[in-house]
Order: C-alpha cells, then structure tokens, then sequence
C-alpha cells in the first residue's frame, strides 16, 4: 500500500514535532510515523537514576535501554553494543510519543561562540560551517517556544541572550557550595525550558521527578505543548506503532519514499519532502539498513560521540538541607573555555541539590547507603546524618569526534529482522588528558576547608547526548548534511537531531538540536 | 552434612569442621519471637542501631507486629545471624559489660566472613529495613520535614534559605 503526502516526518520527538507544526501551520499535508505505541503518562513518578545507574553498573559492554516500566510506555527497546569497555557508552534515548522529549531534564545550554571554532581557536576537531551568530536568532526563538527561563545580568555569561522567565533563584545548598568551591569553581543559575511562574499559574512545583514526571506540567514536552495544537488538523496524519525500517532512494539523487511496517503489512510513504526526526542514532540506523548513494553510505556514523561524564559525591562540613527546590538550579561554566583549552577539553560542573546516588530524603539515603555502600552501625547512622551535607556534583566534558569512534550496524537483530545500531566508542589522547585533570580537579575539591569528602561514583560516556555521525558541513565529501541539515547527496532529505554537530562542547545538547531544527525549517529552497 | 571417615583426613581438618559446627550448630534456630526479650538480642539490636534509648525502645515494641509481615526466609536470615551473634557473644564476652566495640567485633567478622556474609547482610537489610518502618525511624529524619518526590516541595517558597531544625534535631 502506498500513502502521499507533502511532508513525511520519522519520530515525533523535539525535532520532528517543531517540524510537523511548522508545515501543519501553513497549511502542507503531513505525516509523522512514529514507532512508539502510546504517549508517557506513569501515574507514580519514583527517581530513576538508581535504575539506570544499576544498568550501568552491571552491564558494562551490553547497554539495554532499560527503564523499570519503560515497557508499557516505550517501544522496542534498543541494543547497543560497545565495542570498548572502558568508558562505556551507556544509551538512554527512549522510543514513544514524545521521544525522548518526553522525559529530557530541561536543561537548556546553548553552545558557547568558541564550541563553533574549536579547530580556528584551538587546533582541534573540526569548525562547524556556520558560527554563533548565524544560530543565535534560532536559539532566541527556542527559548521563546520551550518557556526557558534563566538568569540575567552574571558577569562572565558567554550569550547575550534574553529569557523570558527568570531563573530558578539559587538554593541553599547551591550558595554554601559556592561559597566554598570559590575561586575554581564560579556557580551560576542554569538555564532550563520550565516555566518558572508561580505554581498557580502552571510553574514549576519543585517536585523533582522532572524527567520521570513533570506533576505540575512545567516542563517543556513537545507531546503535550507542542502535538495538541496540531493532532487535529485534517492536513496532519500521526501513524503510531509504525517503525521506519527503510528509506527509499531513485536515481535522480531524490528520496521517493520511506517504508514503514503496520500491523504485519510493509507500507510505503510518498512525499515531496522528507525529515528524519528519529533520534540521533536511530536516524543512523534507518540511513544504514537503506539502500543510499555509496559516496553518502560510506560517511554515516563517522564521528560519533558523547559527553563524558563524572559523578561525585561530596560531603561537605556544614548542612546543606538538600532535597529541596528542583533537582537542580544551578552550574558552575567557567570551565568551558578555560585557558588551557588547546590541550584539556571544555567542561564544567553540574550542581545537584540532593545526592542523587543516594537519594534526597533521609529514608532513601539510609537504605541506599546501607545497600550500595554496605555500611551498618554506626556508620550507617552517621552517614544517613551526613547525606543532609552531601550533594552531587557532575562533572560534563567535550570529548572529541574523531572518525575513529563509529555507529555501525549489529550483528544482532530487532523483532523486525533489521540490525541494531553498534557503537564503537573510546576516548582520544586528548580526552584522556582532560578526564586525568579533572581527576586534579577532584582532588582540588577535596582539599577545600569546607568540603568533608569527596567519592568518585562512577564515569562513563553520557547515554542521553548521542552526537555526531553525521556531520554539518560545505564539503559532500567529508560531510552528510549542508549547513541547513540538509543531505548533500539527497536534496528533499533533511536529517535533524544531534548526528550533525561538529563539536560536542560540554553542555547539554537539546536545545541546540532544537535550534538546529528551526535553521532546517528556515531553509529558503524550502517549497511545496 | 556428609562426614567421609578416612584415614587421609587429618586431626585437624576435622577439629576444625567439629568447631564449626558446634559454634554455627545444624539444627533448626531458635524462633525469633522468643529471642526478643533475651539480653543478647538488646546488645544485637544496640549494635546494629546505636540510637537513644527511647528510639530503641520504641522499636522493640513494634518489632513483633513488624515481623509478623515479612517472609520466613527473612525471618530465618534474622533469627540466624542473631543465634550466631549470641553465641559469640556469650563465648567471648558473657562475664563483661556489653560494650558497643565488642558486639561491633562479631558483627565485623560475620560480615567478613565469606560463608556467612551473605545471610548477615540479608539479615541487616531486613532490620533496617524494618527499622525505617516502626514509629523510631523518625530518628534518622535531619531532624526537620523533607520534601518527597513527585508532589510539591515543601520549602519551595524558601528552599533559598536554610531550614529551621525541629527541637531535638
């Protein structure tokens, strides 16, 4: 069976919901496929670091996107195989209605000027082929779309940006720290996409279940702030329970349709245009299992690449009160481009207003020290007494996108006989340095006056911040998508999401793949 | 057990397996209701939960409604890390005043005990476990309310601020 349309869009995620309201808007007839079966509404929101965080630790080489309940909610979990132990990447994007959108923290970075020029500013990786400024008029209209409230008026902050919300005002906690991880250490309000409006008028409520659950609705969810406006409008088809196994090329260098399974019966959809929203590495998957011009099949997954990331645990010598506020409120960034940038990456440091590996209420934190750390008696005690000093703090590092790291395919198969994704992932000479001065860093923390300890709870390559694979750039030799996202070798295909970045940076990603999307959608050659 | 008579085995292999079995025993343990009121099983709780007085007692009395809603697996790991603590207990220290460093020296080497460790900490998990649950385990709360996930903060129009601590806390 074959459908027509102007726009066929695969994944309802960010980047393929900005996509469908933007044509729905003027008026296009639009489908958006979407493997996922239903949309992700749990009735009771638990924190689900220790889950993952019990993945990571007992699965090293085999990631499984596992999330306890995920099953009922998203569709066909995903294998991805790491070639490399050490420094795992441990994947975390989730399939549904929403995507991944559906439960991303809302941190809302943009990338700094330098993350754009890091091979003219700093001799490495490679420039992306537009600068700051040409993405900046995106990143305003995302923190307008998004509701991202941050701060204004803190000396030193790399943008020049306007938000429209304030920022979540600092906590407690986020002040003794600061206080005490001065001069290194600068702790900064952080940006988020979550209306910071007083609790009765839909604002944040402080619950900290974010990503699990948003009870207040406060978080930014392309399914529920972004779908509705639209799911009605006789020009938009939602076709869910349907993955994308293929797209499907002619000789005219053109896509003619992709083919979708529903129920048991292969379909395939006709449009004019065609944007692939699917998530960073599915995108490379879908590309992957299809038949593509060879100069454009030899390039995909080249690249590839995560944040780092460290987690520590830090005690500190006074009560901190933690538990209270949002998750988390503020970061310190003046690490990002520090003086030694043209040996060490860029990176800084999350502050969380709880010890999230332990939990942020006492019982939580007494039995998850008991359980992890395996510690009775007096011990116990003290430390459960302890954890109202104890916080955590993530350290994100740039790692680079050398050619070596890949995504490939698997040897092993999904339900509809077509390969998983393989990651081969390992750090660089150069990601080595800085992940050895950051463990200087840690040490740096630990002889502060008023930091108690400091453990180092784990490290790995961050399973939310897929990037790379698909690289942004002017030369069709050396790269899949032009500056507008889209395809060199494929004109009516654009590819969004995080595989056409150049640098990782060390700040969350989202926010610029939704900003990149705006730029996709802004593309003048645009016609239907 | 399976005792294999040889003149291979040596006097002191089975010394050793005769030790053991007189100070771990290999009959059933004793039901752990009865145990509750002995004096060893005050220093084993007072080990594993060195709190005040009122707090302990406070858990005490709930621990025999507390018992009677778990499994009796966990009630055996409980009733048999308690029968090997008394054991030891009375063995080394019977004829001295209970003292926290001597009941924490068993507990110690039960847990480093590689044939004994699992069920030991199986049985502290219960405990504490329990413990969390009986009126008592506000002790462990920072002497002030926490906010809980997933409904609205408790301090959210002050969480800026530090918290006044409950009296006592």
């Amino acid at each position: 069976m074959t459908s027509s349309y102007d726009i066929c869009i695969v994944g309802s995620g960010i980047t393929g919901t900005l996509t469908a309201e933007h044509f729905v808007r003027q008026g296009a007839k639009v489908v958006m496929i979407e493997r996922g079966r239903g949309m992700y509404l749990p009735d009771k929101p638990e924190e689900y670091w220790f889950e993952d965080w019990k993945v990571i630790s007992e699965n090293p080489l085999l990631t499984k996107n596992t999330w306890q309940g995920a099953e009922k909610y998203f569709d066909d979990l995903v294998e991805i195989e790491n070639e490399r132990r050490e420094f795992a990447f441990h994947y975390n994007m989730k399939y549904g209605i929403g995507g991944s959108g559906a439960v991303w923290s809302g941190a809302s970075w943009r990338l700094t000027p330098e993350d754009f020029r890091t091979r003219t500013l700093f001799g490495y990786g490679t420039d992306w082929p537009f600068g700051y400024d040409e993405i900046s008029p995106y990143y305003d209209r995302v923190e307008e779309i998004f509701f991202t409230s941050g701060p204004k008026n803190i000396k030193n902050w790399p943008w020049k940006n306007k938000y429209k919300y304030p920022a979540f005002k600092q906590s407690y906690l986020d002040k003794v720290v600061a206080r005490h991880l001065a001069p290194e250490f600068v702790i900064t309000p952080s940006p988020f996409s979550v209306k910071n409006t007083h609790p009765l008028d839909g604002g944040c409520v402080g619950a900290k279940t974010c990503v699990r659950r948003c009870p207040a609705n406060a978080r930014f969810r392309p399914d529920l702030h972004l779908l509705p406006s639209i799911v009605k409008n006789k020009n938009f088809t939602l076709l869910i329970g349907s993955p994308c196994l293929s797209i499907n090329t002619v000789r005219s260098g053109k896509v003619d349709s992709v083919t979708i399974l529903r129920g048991d019966k292969l379909e395939k959809i006709r449009a004019k245009l065609f944007f692939l929203a699917a998530n960073t590495i599915e995108n490379q998957r879908i590309l992957l299992n299809s038949p593509l011009p060879p100069e454009m099949k030899k390039l995909i997954g080249s690249g590839f690449a995560s944040h780092g990331t460290m987690v520590l645990s830090i005690t500190m010598n006074e009560p901190l009160f933690v538990g209270r506020g949002r998750p988390t409120t503020s970061s310190a960034i003046n690490t990002l481009n520090h003086p030694l940038r043209s040996k060490i990456n860029s990176y800084m440091l999350e502050i969380w207003n709880a010890d999230f590996t332990i939990g942020s209420s006492p019982h939580a934190a007494f039995l998850n020290i008991r359980k992890k750390e395996r510690q009775w008696g007096k011990t116990l005690f003290q430390k459960t007494l302890d954890a109202d000093s104890r916080f955590a703090g993530v350290f994100i590092f740039e790692v680079e996108m050398n050619n070596a790291n890949k995504i490939s395919l698997s040897s092993v198969k999904d339900r509809y006989g077509r390969p998983f994704a393989r990651a081969r992932v390992a750090l660089s000479k150069r990601d080595r340095k800085t992940f050895e001065h950051l463990g200087k860093m840690v040490e740096l923390i630990k002889n502060k006056p008023g930091v108690k300890e400091v453990q180092v709870k784990g490290y790995g390559l961050n399973g939310n911040h897929p990037l790379g694979g698909y690289r942004a750039g002017l030369d069709p030799s050396s790269s899949v998508v032009d500056p507008w996202m889209r395809s060199h070798h494929l004109k009516n295909l654009y590819i969004l999401g995080g595989g056409a970045f150049n640098s990782t940076g060390a700040l969350n990603p989202t926010h610029t793949i939704a900003a990149l999307t705006l730029k996709a959608l802004d593309d003048r050659r645009i016609y239907l | 057990m399976n005792l294999v008579l040889d003149r291979a085995i040596s006097r002191r292999w089975f010394l050793k397996v005769l030790t053991l079995l007189l100070l771990e025993g290999c009959g059933p343990a004793p039901l752990l209701e009865d145990a509750l009121q002995e004096k060893e099983f005050s220093y084993f709780l007072t080990t594993l939960i060195p709190v005040d007085e009122k707090h302990l007692n406070k858990f005490k009395s709930a621990l025999p409604r507390l018992l009677r809603k778990i499994d009796n697996a966990r009630k055996r790991d409980i009733s048999n890390t308690y029968t090997r603590f008394k054991k030891r207990y009375v063995k080394n220290y019977a004829k001295k005043p209970f003292s926290l460093s001597n009941g924490e020296s068993i507990i110690a080497e039960m847990l480093s005990n590689k044939s004994l460790s699992d069920e030991t900490n199986s049985a502290l998990d219960t405990l504490y476990t329990l413990f969390l649950a009986s009126p008592a385990g506000d002790v462990v709360s920072w002497g002030r309310p926490f906010s809980k996930p997933g409904v609205k903060c408790l301090y959210w129009e002050n969480y800026d601020e530090p918290v006044n601590l409950v009296k006592g806390g």
